[in-house]
């Protein structure tokens, strides 16, 4: 038998950018060629490049593109953004940076940005000092949310050779990494000279 | 078939109070000039700080003012401790 071929056959309605499928069209073992893209659970299957309007949302490559976000929440249509909305993520590198010297980095420095949530990770010695100046780190990939608290951003030390107890943290609306020996005062450049430090911070961003 | 490498700021943003300049930078390789993989660089710009990079520095001069810098210096210092 051969095959029937429909062209610009109209099957759903569009109003204010909503296509709506009337109910008596029904897709059931739906067939492009020799591929189900409908199987008989009503599931989409096996789509390798799908349009919206005239944006690829599913490139030949089955990856998902071009979405403006994932709302896990009740859509209310308003446009108004949502808490459940889950709206970016990328992953990358980034470069820390001594205020005074130059810091030795060991691996690649790593962030993961997941909705407004940042991940990152770094390996590096302090750079051998005698500056008595607050000992600062630059370099963060994306700018803390300034919540009105500091120290609020405070890092998983996974080892260093500082010697004591000690822990990292990033200022509330800054993007400076800063040493606090027994959890409080920041200390200087001289007495983290040279000290090795492997860590992961998370902290919230306003982007 | 030539491959090469280079790297662009291909996104810049001004976030948050204090006006500061996130930067992202692609890594791209590029083969017969078609970007055939990519991965990303970033850094943020403090108010009071620099870049190297031409395009970053003039939104610097446009968005860091004397009244910015002096407010975050202000806003550091104001971070008091335990």
């Amino acid at each position: 038998m051969a095959g029937l071929y429909l062209n610009h056959v109209k099957v759903a309605e569009e109003s204010g950018g909503v296509v709506s499928l009337p109910n008596t069209v029904q897709f059931n073992n739906l067939k492009i060629g020799e591929t189900e893209v409908i199987n008989s659970n009503r599931q989409i299957q096996n789509i390798t490049g799908l349009k919206i309007g005239e944006t690829e949302v599913i490139n030949s490559n089955r990856q998902i593109q071009n979405i403006t976000g994932i709302d896990f929440g009740s859509s209310s249509g308003t446009g108004t953004p949502s808490s459940n909305l889950l709206d970016d993520y990328e992953e990358g590198t980034w470069t820390p940076v001594s205020g005074a010297g130059t810091l030795i980095i060991a691996d690649t420095p790593t962030y993961t940005k997941t909705g407004r949530h940042v991940f990152l990770t770094a390996v590096f010695t302090m750079p051998t000092q005698t500056n008595t100046d607050q000992a600062r780190v630059y370099g963060l990939p994306f700018t803390p949310k300034n919540n009105g608290s500091n120290s609020e951003y405070g890092a998983g030390l996974g080892e260093h050779n500082y010697g004591s107890y000690i822990t990292l943290c990033i200022d509330s609306g800054s993007s400076i990494i800063l040493f606090r020996p027994n959890g409080s005062s920041s200390t200087t450049y001289t007495n983290v000279s040279g000290k090795n430090f492997r860590f992961s911070i998370s902290y919230l961003t306003d982007s | 078939m030539a491959l090469t490498k280079q790297t662009v700021t291909d996104k810049i943003e001004i976030v948050g109070q204090f006006n500061h300049i996130q930067v992202r930078e692609a890594i791209q390789v590029l083969e017969d000039g078609q970007v055939i993989s990519q991965s990303y660089h970033r850094y943020v710009v403090a108010p009071g700080e620099t870049s190297n990079d031409a395009k970053v520095q003039a939104i610097i001069a446009a968005v860091h003012t004397p009244d910015v810098i002096a407010a975050y210096q202000q806003h550091l210092q104001e971070q008091t401790e335990l």
